[in-house]
């Protein structure tokens, strides 16, 4: 897990103690529960974790119905109004002109609704987030079990490609990717496809290890006896045993992404307006932190609580799955 | 080890290469031309051809990339007639913008990211062990929760948040003076007043990771045999805690702060710019709007090797500090 | 000079669209532009000693005089080196005149203005003790030819005679033949066409003397050779730099420049919203302070409503004009009919507001030609109730030119945060009139690449003006007419070509007459807005904050309306 170059601890994920015990194998003894099922009874009663879920799930509905919600209690996200506006384009009142009408306030500037924005806003930030972790997650689950299960020259092919990605300074490289490419590409695309294509190396080095090690059990060699082959094997007898570290370390990444993108907004790369992201509200509403700190705050505390919930949720499914990492 | 270490710098060396090569290529397919940036408002077809000449982008891009390459490794020399100024390896090329060599400018902007990340490394270990290490002696009970608890939480934090609320209530509201970065030459005093709060708003973000893992490997360690063994040799609680518990935790710290410290030193782009800190973040984040070619290139390689190296020191303070562990 | 890095730092957005200064030495003789109340304590005189500090969120583009060519290096230029001529010592209007400096006048045209010859002051002195010859100043204007020195201003070089084959004094030792020095102190000038305006042109930078002995070529940017009152004593690029006394600076040959402070210390790589609030704030050395950052749009009600903040705020037109072209070669802009309808159809008084209010923005336009210029007239061709925009009228107007269903018109918007609010309102209030807004982004860094390349632009974007010195004949003939139209770095951008159009720019510029000259740019001026070549948005402003302690400053239109730093006192 060597870091980017980002303001951020573990780069692309908020990685910490969870990684290096999972390099303990999962599939350690057979019980007569399934592992999953004790898993997730262990995550069940973590109180905590299941805030978090709610949380989490509570966001994913608004980002789902943001259309329905805004109908009933907001204004179109891109319909400007300069009438809430005095003639230097701040809203009128306190808290950024906050009103039955406009709950969260109103932006300066433009007079858009905040809150409806902020519903808008869920769509593409977890839209961003998810799609780019999924992104990453296909690719370090391939590359890596591939490179772990076939050892010599394709092993070493993945694993220098992954060295090299490894190497750039994360942000960066991603900042100049984004200004390198044409305009005409829609920004959202962009940046999935490079925090999922920068993002999954890491994942793939921890997929490498653990296939590295599963390959030489038994229950491998008897497959291999009965015939199989090899793909067969590394996809219907190794993979299923990787449920535990990655779905752990999707939990880690999602929360990443969420904030990568609000740096990337921040930094003159991100979404573009009007689409409303999270990460481009912040960015718009750090200019007007001492004069309208209301505005900084709503997207500031959305942006933490969401990323709060995620990382409740992936410490509580990171014990489950390897309990003696934090209990 | 000797072999070990040579394996190491040989892939570090290819790496940089592929970097370079990779970033390159990203840079020069670029769809806009750098040169109208210096032609003047009036720029006529002739004026635009002189300054593409100038700058040495009328020569096709695998040319380009051999005569950067070999500026690299036997420097360089720009310029024409009785102008002509030598930039000695490695030489990372001019400035469009400026016309400065690109070393120079990184030499001088690498300094505030240097001051930034070291100062703000130095507050998140001391917060994350210290915490962590608390909360590991006191497992299970209220203290340990909330800490775990109140790391989750520093640890979601969005940087610009913490950063401009902290602006906003010493600055705005308490009166203190805005930062500005002031070399630790012309006054320590400056220099340390005027990067706490940059320090304090990584270290918040930082910390939690440190105060996490922390416990987690005192945890580990404290159920192993050797601490048990310590305890029965009637060694004093505390003297097992710190000379053998905190001892076991050390190397995955050590790897994981290697890491963390040389991702920043290639800048702390987000906090340089709460702060408007003119570290080498700031500086790519100029040149990528400026088009300045090389000074991309120069950072992109500069930040490269930070990395790498961090990797490789990382993996041998791990080795020296876990017997465990053989280089090979 | 251009206002220096406008909209393309992603947090100093200053126009609206996007509009980014260009360059500018500004404005003219008459009215006195605009119609804010300026603080100006002109007249008054500052007091020596003390030191000035200078706050900026970029560092200069270039000090070399020979690619000085942006306002705030031209304003500091100042401080280190003397040109043939330069501007008077004064806000508004009277600040556009140009006197004497290093000459004993402002020049003696012959052969009808296709020679001048200058004749300067004795005893002059470089910060060594070296007299200033004329030979140097003839050094200096060389340079300019060089491909290594690309930057400045092109309008001597561009005129000279032999200059198209010159290549610079360091590939070509002969030198160039057009700059006669028969002695130390006299200099002759011969141009290829009448240079009536020469006077403004010689107060750019480029005329700065240069001792071919300290030439240390692309290194002079780092270090010029001081002939004015300062001397640049240490320059960490884009960090600090500090400016002490030349001793050698007679202080009574220089009638345009006070040099009050001792030493001169700038930061120039500060946040711009940490500027606006440590000026604010107004604490220790920064009572000494000045800087040229525009106020960001957030903090411009707060500076002007709390009176201890608005008595150290200066606002003044800059001298810009800032417009949105419509391309008149890309349907459907290319029919006058739908671009007339634009004009009708703009929602100014939003855009305005979103932009940030007047103070950031300006007072609106309704034509071309600043109000600080002598041949701006007043109209207004497409009048509507507050300049909010009639879509109703406008709409009727597309249906009548036989777009009864609207058009869609595509436009350039630079990516600043500002620039996409101003859209977005734009386009709401254009949809009224049935005209679908059709927004395309563009990178800052990118910008005037793809507006700048016919074949790449859309139909409508941002720009804005500022003259290089105060005559018509430095917006006009570059921004409209067939000749100035490139196929890379265009600035014709309206892609407005008519040849009756430019043949009656060729008989303004031959106008020796200024009253029959202004009349005719006047009519230029009108038939431009008649034609619907742009929409006219803004005569620009700028508005900055200075520390308590600094007197004797005001709005200097040569430079954008910056503070003249070379007459400051901070005592």
């Amino acid at each position: 897990m060597a870091s980017g170059n980002e303001d951020r601890p573990g780069a692309t994920s908020l990685t910490d103690a969870p990684v290096p015990d999972l390099a303990v194998p999962v599939a350690r003894d057979r019980p007569t529960r399934s592992p999953g099922k004790i898993a997730l009874d262990r995550l069940r009663s973590n109180l905590p974790a299941m805030i978090g879920l709610a949380f989490v799930v509570f966001i994913g509905l608004v980002a789902v119905f943001a259309p329905q919600i805004v109908d009933a209690l907001g204004h179109p996200p891109n319909q400007t109004s300069v009438d809430h506006l005095t003639d230097n384009g701040l809203p009128k009142g306190h808290l950024s002109g906050i009103s039955g009408s406009y709950l969260f306030g109103i932006e300066p500037q433009t007079g858009r609704d905040i809150f409806s924005r902020i519903c808008y806003g869920a769509r593409v930030s977890l839209g961003i987030s998810l799609t780019a972790t999924f992104l990453s997650m296909v690719l370090g689950l391939f590359f890596g079990s591939v490179a772990g299960f076939f050892p010599g020259k394709v092993d070493a092919g993945i694993s220098r490609v992954m060295d090299l990605l490894l190497a750039f300074p994360g942000l960066l490289f991603t900042i100049s990717l984004i200004g390198a490419v044409p305009d005409n590409v829609p920004r959202p695309v962009i940046i999935v496809l490079v925090l999922g294509g920068l993002g999954w190396p890491y994942i793939g080095r921890l997929i490498r290890t653990f296939v590295l090690s599963l390959r030489e059990r038994e229950f491998v060699d008897a497959a291999r006896v009965s015939g199989a082959g090899e793909w067969r094997i590394l996809f219907r007898e190794v993979l299923p045993n990787l449920t535990g570290p990655v779905l752990t370390y999707t939990m880690l990444l999602i929360p990443g992404n969420v904030v990568a993108e609000a740096a990337l907004s921040y930094l003159g790369v991100g979404i573009r307006v009007p689409t409303a992201s999270w990460g481009s509200m912040l960015s718009d509403a750090s200019a007007y932190y001492s004069v309208d700190p209301f505005y900084l705050v709503v997207p500031g505390l959305v942006l933490f609580l969401t990323v709060f919930a995620f990382n409740l949720f992936g410490d509580g499914v990171s014990e489950a799955f390897n309990p003696k990492s934090n209990r | 080890m000797t072999r070990y270490l040579v394996r190491r710098v040989l892939a570090l060396i290819a790496l940089l290469f592929a970097v370079l090569v990779v970033t390159f290529v990203i840079f020069f397919s670029l769809q806009s031309n750098p040169a109208l940036k210096s032609c003047g408002r009036v720029c006529s077809p002739e004026r635009l051809k002189a300054v593409e000449h100038k700058f040495g982008l009328d020569k096709s891009q695998p040319e380009q990339f051999v005569i950067y390459l070999k500026g690299f490794v036997e420097g360089r020399d720009f310029g024409e007639g009785d102008a002509v100024r030598r930039c000695p390896a490695p030489c990372l090329g001019y400035s469009f913008k400026s016309d400065v060599p690109v070393l120079t400018l990184i030499e001088s902007d690498f300094p505030v990211t240097l001051s930034i990340a070291v100062g703000a490394a130095v507050l998140w270990l001391l917060m994350g062990v210290v915490t962590g290490v608390i909360s590991a002696l006191r497992a299970g009970t209220r203290v340990d929760r909330s800490i775990v608890g109140i790391s989750t939480a520093t640890l979601s934090l969005p940087t610009q948040l913490v950063g401009y609320l902290l602006l906003l209530l010493f600055c705005v509201k308490g009166g203190v003076a805005f930062p500005h970065y002031v070399r630790i030459a012309d006054s320590p005093w400056g220099w340390f007043t005027n990067l706490l709060l940059p320090w304090i708003t990584l270290a918040i973000i930082y910390s939690a990771v440190y105060t996490r893992l922390t416990r987690s490997q005192m945890m580990e360690s404290m159920q192993e045999d050797f601490i048990r063994t310590a305890r029965g040799k009637g060694l004093s609680e505390r003297k097992v805690t710190y000379k053998h518990g905190a001892r076991a935790a050390l190397p995955p710290l050590i790897v994981i702060f290697g890491l963390d410290l040389g991702g920043l030193l290639g800048g702390a782009f987000v906090t340089e710019r709460i702060f408007g800190m003119p570290g080498l973040g700031n500086l790519a984040v100029k040149s990528i709007v400026d088009l300045d070619l090389p000074v991309i290139l120069g950072v992109t390689i500069f930040g490269a090797f930070f990395i790498l190296v961090a990797n490789l020191v990382a993996d041998i303070a791990y080795a020296l500090t876990d017997p465990k562990v053989v280089l090979q | 000079m251009a206002r220096s890095s406008l909209a393309l730092t992603p947090r100093v957005p200053r126009y609206a669209t996007a509009a980014v200064a260009v360059c500018a030495l500004a404005l003219t003789a008459a009215c006195g532009g605009g119609s804010s109340k300026t603080t100006d304590t002109s007249g008054s005189k500052g007091t020596v000693g003390g030191t000035l500090y200078y706050l900026s969120n970029s560092d200069f583009g270039h000090l070399d005089p020979a690619r000085n060519y942006v306002t705030d290096a031209g304003d500091f230029g100042r401080l280190l080196y003397r040109t043939l001529t330069t501007y008077a010592p004064a806000g508004g209007i009277p600040g556009t005149k140009v006197i004497p400096d290093l000459a004993t006048d402002t020049g003696t045209p012959s052969d009808n203005a296709k020679t001048w010859k200058f004749t300067i002051k004795k005893g002059l002195k470089y910060e060594d003790g070296s007299v200033i010859t004329t030979k140097d100043i003839k050094y200096g204007v060389e340079r300019t030819f060089s491909e290594l020195l690309p930057e400045g201003a092109p309008y001597i070089k561009d005129a000279l005679v032999g200059g198209d084959a010159y290549k610079g004094p360091y590939k070509d030792k002969a030198g160039l033949a057009s700059i006669e020095t028969p002695d130390d102190t006299t200099i002759i000038f011969h141009f290829k066409e009448p240079f009536a305006d020469f006077p403004y042109a010689a107060a750019l930078p480029g005329t700065a003397p240069v001792p071919q002995a300290k030439d240390t070529n692309t290194k002079y940017d780092l270090r010029p050779f001081s002939s004015g009152p300062y001397i640049l004593s240490s320059y960490q690029v884009g960090k600090t730099f500090t400016m002490t006394r030349n001793k050698y600076w007679d202080r009574s040959t220089d009638k345009a420049r006070g040099a009050y402070p001792d030493t001169v210390i700038g930061y120039v790589s500060l946040d711009g919203a940490t500027i606006d609030q440590r000026m604010i704030a107004d604490n220790g050395e920064d009572k000494n302070a000045v800087t040229f950052k525009l106020v960001e749009p957030e903090n411009v009600t707060k500076v002007t409503s709390d009176p201890a903040i608005k008595s150290r705020v200066i606002t003044g037109p800059d001298g810009s004009i800032v417009y949105t072209a419509m391309d008149t070669t890309k349907k459907p802009t290319s029919d006058i009919k739908v671009r007339q309808a634009l004009e009708v159809a703009w929602p100014k008084k939003a855009a305005r507001i979103a932009g940030g209010g007047p103070l950031v923005t300006g007072d609106f336009a309704h034509d071309v030609i600043p109000p600080s210029l002598s041949s701006h007239q007043d109209f207004n061709l497409y009048p509507t109730t507050d300049d909010a925009g009639d879509p109703v009228k406008a709409k009727k107007m597309l249906a009548d030119a036989g777009y009864p269903n609207g058009v869609t018109v595509t436009v350039g918007v630079v990516a600043t945060a500002t620039g996409q609010k101003v859209a977005a309102v734009i386009k709401e209030g254009l949809a009224k009139a049935g005209i679908n807004y059709k927004i395309q982004l563009i990178d800052a860094s990118k910008y005037y690449d793809i507006i700048g390349t016919p074949a790449k632009q859309p139909n409508l974007v941002g720009y804005a003006w500022i003259a290089d010195w105060p005559a018509a004949s430095t917006v006009i003939p570059p921004l409209f007419t067939c000749g100035a139209i490139q196929p890379q770095g265009n600035i014709n951008v309206s892609n407005y070509c008519n040849k009756d159009f430019d043949a009656k720019v060729a008989q303004a510029k031959a106008e020796t007459d200024l009253k029959k000259a202004d009349k005719l740019w006047g009519e230029l001026d009108r038939k431009l807005v008649e034609d619907a070549v742009v929409i006219p948005r803004y005569y620009g402003k700028s508005i900055s904050i200075q520390g308590s302690n600094i007197k004797n400053y005001w709005s200097a239109l040569p430079f954008g309306g910056q503070v003249d730093v070379a007459n400051v006192s901070v005592k």
